[in-house]
């Protein structure tokens, strides 16, 4: 008994050193799988380098100091939006994002580090602020044109005697604008070589890189968006409704969807294709098998106690099918996701090569596999280096996602 | 029975009946009883005699279909919850209402701690509440449930705590919202004996503290003369006998009850005794028929018991009981002892 008359339970405390939450064992036993835990390393760097492609891989150079003026066109180039170049807009902010978030929580932790408790709410704060900050620059954006001046040629007519200087990223050349470079094989000059319009293969993939990546989260997660819903509210609501809903699925399941992808985006005017419009129909011809999944978790756990006792305390069906269940059906679901993602960069990959991809002069790797084909004899760089890259992010995505199988099996625990 | 004010739930004919392939299981079967403020009433059975379905109709938690309630008022502070609509409802439920249930172990949801679980339990009834609110609301239920620690513990998930701990947050999710009634549906089952006592006790203080009703769901004879003023003894879908708790150790009046007081574990005086059993099974709740369903096990029974259902009579000091050889002074309906009976055969 306590002072003031409450009962204390008596049994002992928890250890100190008790198990975490389910998470933190699925993440332990995750990262005790090498092969997973490299994979995912090569992902998060895959995603870096996607995000910085502008500032890795670009024709324009940090600073141009030229005739006593000094101008910034790599910074101005990230700010204004390229036409037909959505996807890039969006990866900018990202880019913006991760300097400046690091660089918020920083500061939080600089300023919160005598203060023990508050931290975690602070670190939150300064992820909002970090995120508001890489925002900054698009809305203040000059509104003027990219200028058109080819740098990597300009850069024999600086003097370095009269204090003129150009600091270039690490690859000094532009993906888009083609050269008189055509077809030369890998150099000090072009690592990976030129393709037949003159431009660097290797500044190509990693510009590529942003449209393989984001396609493949992208077309996931409206999938996933999907099928959680339907799943849930068939597994949920049973009866007419679930059997409605199956029915619907294998209807769906049946079309062949490669195909049926191919159908509609053909049938969009190649003017106003975008890569979107393919994350979209992958989106909405994938989220089956998650539908399935998604069904079958919510049968077994609508049965369960703790449900029951969440319904018995007034919660409402919408509240415990999203907060009460789903949590607990993510598992699977998460797993059959980053195979997803695997499939969905390989299906983007298929239709760029077939040239229903991203349009015109954005970079894709299948699409530069495509151009390569016509010049397979004379140039192999044009085929192996993307061949490469696709086969490398696809098979980081299925061996992650294998591991992460592993991790959440409970009989593979040791 | 006294004012009607007094009363604040009132079940009256509740009939619950499940429609399956293998036909009508009419699992609770016109049962009326009623609990006072303040008051606890227990309602005990063997498994399957529809305990604790009458709970979950109360709460209106089945599925309906297959459950139907072809009957039956279930009056709460007057107002019918059988004919209340789903939002309706789901401002009673735990707000007014609150539940316990069998097995804490699965009652906690596996992905949450237990401080967002039970602050969540407040979020619902709450909506306008600020999360600093509810948070300072959960550490204090912690606190009332005798959680030492409790700032800490809230960030634990349910799997780092022990049963009677689990048990303990169930509880102070249930009262965050301050109900009036709470149904305990076998509580302390799944816990160490121990652990069980300490539980127990705590809903009593509980109970007392706050001037609540509870209505406890138990097989448990020894915590039914632990915790209830009243107590009501189902068997079959059918409440059979009904009293004040004392009167039912001392004076049992249904065979069933009988029978059931007798299959306690125990030493008596100091000797151990022979544990007696009542022969055969509830029968499968497809198959009740309109007459005394204790019938084909009773060593009463008679053909009248066979043709026709015996009411609940009264038999003094709100006594009462549904059998038709039941005598006011009372009958040992188990004299033959069973083992007389094997040493005849």
């Amino acid at each position: 008994m306590m002072a003031d008359g409450t009962l204390i339970a008596p049994e002992i405390a928890p250890l100190e050193t008790a198990p975490k939450g389910y998470w933190d064992l699925v993440r332990g036993q995750f990262f005790k799988n090498r092969v997973a835990a490299v994979s995912v390393v090569i992902i998060l760097l895959l995603f870096l380098v996607a995000a910085w492609a502008p500032l890795i891989a670009n024709g324009k150079p940090f600073v141009w100091r030229q005739a006593g003026i000094t101008t910034y066109p790599l910074l101005r180039y990230l700010v204004v939006p390229t036409p037909g170049a959505s996807i890039d807009y969006l990866f900018n902010y990202v880019l913006f994002a991760t300097i400046t978030v690091p660089i918020a929580l920083g500061f939080a932790y600089f300023l919160t580090r005598s203060v023990a408790g508050a931290f975690r709410k602070k670190y939150k704060r300064a992820v909002g602020y970090g995120l508001l900050l890489a925002i900054v620059p698009f809305l203040f954006a000059p509104k003027y044109r990219l200028d058109g001046s080819d740098y990597p040629r300009k850069v024999t007519e600086l003097d370095a005697a009269n204090g003129e200087y150009a600091v270039f990223p690490p690859v000094g050349q532009d993906p888009i604008t083609p050269t008189r470079q055509i077809l030369k094989g890998p150099s000090g000059d072009h690592i990976l070589g030129t393709d037949k319009d003159g431009r660097d293969v290797f500044a190509r993939m990693i510009h590529g890189a942003r449209i393989s990546l984001s396609v493949g989260f992208v077309a996931e997660f409206i999938a996933i968006f999907v099928g959680v819903v339907f799943g849930a509210l068939a597994g949920y609501y049973r009866g007419w409704l679930d059997i409605t809903v199956m029915r619907f699925i294998e209807m769906v399941i049946c079309f062949p969807s490669f195909f049926l992808i191919l159908t509609i985006v053909a049938f969009i005017e190649p003017e106003k294709r975008s890569i979107f419009h393919i994350m979209l129909v992958m989106g909405i011809t994938g989220w089956t098998g998650i539908a399935r999944m998604v069904r079958g978790e919510f049968l077994k756990l609508a049965d369960q106690d703790f449900v029951q006792s969440a319904r018995a305390l007034g919660c409402s069906s919408t509240r415990l099918m999203f907060r009460h269940i789903l949590p607990n059906a993510m598992g699977p679901v998460l797993v059959s996701a980053a195979f997803g993602v695997a499939g969905a960069i390989l299906t983007e990959s298929g239709l760029s090569y077939l040239g229903f991809g991203a349009p015109p002069p954005t970079p894709t790797w299948g699409e530069m596999i495509s151009q390569g084909k016509e010049h397979l004899e004379e140039a192999w760089w044009l085929i192996v280096f993307p061949g490469l890259s696709i086969f490398v992010s696809v098979t980081i995505y299925n061996l992650a996602g294998e591991g992460l199988r592993d991790a959440m099996d409970p009989k593979m625990r040791s | 029975m006294s004012q009607s004010s007094d009363v604040l739930l009132d079940v009256q004919d509740l009939r619950t009946h499940f429609y399956t392939d293998a036909g009508i299981a009419r699992a609770v079967d016109g049962i009326s009883f009623d609990i006072k403020r303040g008051e606890c009433v227990a309602l005990v059975g063997e498994s399957g005699c529809g305990k604790s379905v009458t709970s979950l109709s109360i709460m209106r938690l089945l599925a309906m279909p297959p459950a139907r309630m072809p009957s039956g008022k279930i009056l709460f502070k007057g107002r019918d919850l059988a004919r209340l609509n789903e939002n309706e409802m789901c401002s009673v439920r735990g707000k007014e209402i609150a539940m316990i249930f069998q097995e804490p172990q699965s009652a906690l949801n596996p992905v949450f701690t237990v401080g967002d679980q039970i602050a969540e339990a407040f979020m619902t009834h709450h909506p306008q509440a600020k999360a600093k609110e509810a948070w300072d609301k959960t550490i204090e239920a912690m606190r009332q449930v005798g959680i030492p620690d409790s700032e800490r513990r809230a960030l634990d998930y349910p799997h780092q705590l022990s049963g009677g701990m689990k048990q303990r947050i169930c509880i102070a999710m249930a009262l965050i919202c301050g109900p009036e009634l709470i149904i305990a549906d076998e509580p302390t089952t799944a816990l160490d004996v121990t652990i069980q006592a300490q539980i127990l006790e705590l809903l009593r203080k509980l109970q007392k503290e706050r001037h609540l009703s509870l209505l406890l769901i138990t097989h448990d004879l020894g915590v039914v003369a632990e915790m209830a003023e009243r107590t009501c003894v189902m068997y079959a879908g059918k409440i059979i006998e009904q009293s004040p708790t004392a009167d039912v150790f001392r004076r049992p009046l249904h065979p069933y009850t009988q029978g059931l007081l007798r299959a306690r574990p125990g030493i008596v005086g100091g000797t151990k005794h022979r544990l007696s059993v009542i022969p055969g099974m509830v029968p499968a709740a497809t198959r009740f028929e309109d007459n005394c369903r204790f019938n084909p096990r009773c060593p009463l029974c008679t053909q009248e018991c066979k043709d026709k259902e015996p009411a609940l009579v009264d038999y003094g000091d709100h006594h009462r009981a549904a059998c038709w050889h039941t005598k006011a002074e009372g009958i040992d309906a188990w004299r033959v002892e069973p083992i007389a009976k094997e040493q005849h055969a």
